[in-house]
């Protein structure tokens, strides 16, 4: 073998290379090598795969700086601006409520810890809030871009041993959600510098408001509002104040009260609730969530991480006709880590809406 | 690559895909003779690269991570026995091109059967070498070995082909 140390043409190693390399390039066996290679790696024309990366590192481009989604969600938000007057009339909006006539449950909701399965569901009243699953956490809405608009989601965080609402707001602000999918458009700079309830209304006031486009802002209120009237049950309406003065928005005049804008509009019309984002579970595995689908059918596949091929799937029942209703199932996996989507499949071609997802792992 | 200082991990993520993410994959399916499974490799190393740019920072730190986690990520997919099971290995390459009446290919399938009897060091100095054309220092630094050894690799590597395709011949 020394009679490879010779020298090589070094023009397309490292230039700076200071040793000269001693692996020959004119040897015929090496010659054949590089051909075969060569010809080889250019059979080799892999799938465009950086959206599945960014999905699994949580990177896809914030949702309000696509500017195709803001143009299908501005159709959306056109509607809800018009709409969004008779949000709470009836004081059903509640997205914890899960069915008309009073006979449905709370979902429990998702926890951060992520130890276990989310509590059993908590005895909801029609029309009446409920309180998170696991005492002292709060709720916190985060936002995810989807074919019918951008939507909200909720996560159950915990209180870190401030007022419910603060709390709340504060991870909001400043924390990313739990689920990578999740997003939020409010500068994380934004502080709570005023919070106060008379009646039903809560006056809000803020250090800083989002510099989005329009639609980004009327969700990213909502956002705000489904928070704050979340873990203040007593609150209906929101007047929101930015340094004490009416949001400086270019947009819309929020200077009047703010209420919920129907969750038909606003929410992400299927919850996946348990297993949470990244946490650990042993199998049978249970599914739940939370939400609305054409005919009630929310189907649900798994996958292993990093991996197309579906290893479980099954549907389930949830809400119909604009009702939003609890859904479970239950999968039995082998120990490893799993993508869980959930999702309604499209009536015209079949292709998932509304999808929901979770990694978490199998001990 | 003052300009790289700006990259978040995400950014990072775009450009060196955009850039590097076919040759990733190729150099993993050199290895494995798997496309499918080189695709997988090539997208778990992104993703570690991801959570290494804070540390990593320089596009072609960057790169070479993104070398050695695929080049190591090819390893062990390939002692795993289960994937083994599942990915059946592709149809015979010569026959493949012997219907193509392709004599060139039936030589360049010749050379990587015979690539595929060689230790997996040997292998991978040769791949590295002769696909990416890295220098010695660049080898050494993505396997985590001495230059030394990329050279000894490297020249038994190719006396072993050399055996192989004139046994084979």
């Amino acid at each position: 073998m020394s009679d490879d140390d010779r020298t090589s043409d070094n023009d397309r190693r490292d230039l700076a290379d200071p040793m000269p390399d001693s692996m020959p390039d004119d040897d015929p066996t090496a010659a054949r090598l590089r051909a075969a290679l060569t010809a080889e790696a250019a059979m080799v024309q892999p799938d465009d795969s950086l959206s599945s990366i960014q999905e699994r590192t949580g990177a896809e481009r914030p949702w309000w700086q696509r500017p195709a989604v803001l143009a299908t969600a501005a159709a959306v938000l056109l509607g809800l601006a018009v709409g969004g007057g008779i949000a709470l009339l009836g004081g059903d909006d509640d997205p914890t409520v899960a069915t008309p006539g009073g006979k449905g449950t709370a979902t429990g909701p998702a926890t951060t810890s992520g130890a276990e399965e989310s509590p059993s569901p908590t005895e909801a009243t029609t029309g009446t809030p409920t309180a998170p699953a696991v005492e002292g956490n709060v709720y916190v809405y985060y936002v995810m871009d989807q074919d019918n608009g951008m939507r909200l989601y909720r996560e159950e965080r915990p209180n870190p041993g401030m007022d419910p609402v603060r709390a709340a707001l504060t991870t909001m602000f400043t924390q990313p959600a739990v689920d990578p999918d999740y997003d939020s458009p409010w500068p994380t700079s934004t502080g709570v510098v005023g919070y106060s309830v008379d009646g039903d209304t809560a006056t809000l006031d803020l250090s800083d408001f989002p510099e989005v486009g329009a639609a980004a802002e009327d969700v990213a209120v909502q956002q705000l509002v489904y928070t704050v009237t979340a873990n203040d049950t007593s609150v209906k309406r929101v007047e929101l104040l930015v340094g004490g003065d009416t949001p400086p928005s270019g947009h819309q005049d929020w200077s009047e009260p703010i209420a919920r804008s129907p969750r038909m509009d606003v929410q992400g019309l299927i919850w996946l609730l348990g297993p949470t984002e990244g946490a650990t579970v042993f199998s049978p595995v249970q599914i739940t969530g939370y939400g609305t689908a054409f005919e009630a059918t929310v189907n649900w596949e798994v996958r292993r991480q990093g991996s197309d091929e579906v290893v479980a799937e099954g549907f389930t029942d949830a809400g119909a006709n604009g009702e939003f209703a609890d859904f479970s199932d239950t999968v039995e996996l082998d120990p490893g880590t799993y993508e869980l989507r959930a999702f309604e499949s499209s009536a015209e071609d079949g292709r998932p809406l509304n999808t929901d997802s979770k990694v978490f792992t199998v001990d | 690559m003052d300009a790289a200082r700006g990259w978040d991990a995400d950014d990072a993520v775009t450009r060196i895909y955009a850039a590097h993410y076919r040759s990733l994959v190729r150099l993993g399916a050199l290895l494995l003779r798997d496309t499918t499974l080189a695709e997988e490799v090539a997208q778990d190393a992104f993703v570690s690269m991801h959570g290494a740019w804070r540390r990593l920072r320089d596009p072609d730190k960057a790169l070479a991570y993104l070398r050695r986690s695929v080049v190591n990520g090819a390893r062990s997919a390939q002692r795993h026995a289960v994937v083994a099971a599942k990915h059946a290995p592709r149809p015979d390459p010569s026959a493949a091109s012997a219907e193509h009446g392709a004599l060139l290919a039936l030589e360049h399938a010749e050379v990587l059967t015979a690539l595929r009897t060689l230790p997996d060091r040997q292998r991978e100095v040769l791949v590295l070498r002769y696909y990416l054309d890295l220098s010695e220092a660049a080898i050494a630094d993505t396997l985590g070995i001495s230059r030394g050894s990329v050279k000894s690799h490297a020249s038994r590597g190719l006396a072993a082909l050399r055996t192989a395709l004139e046994d084979s011949a």
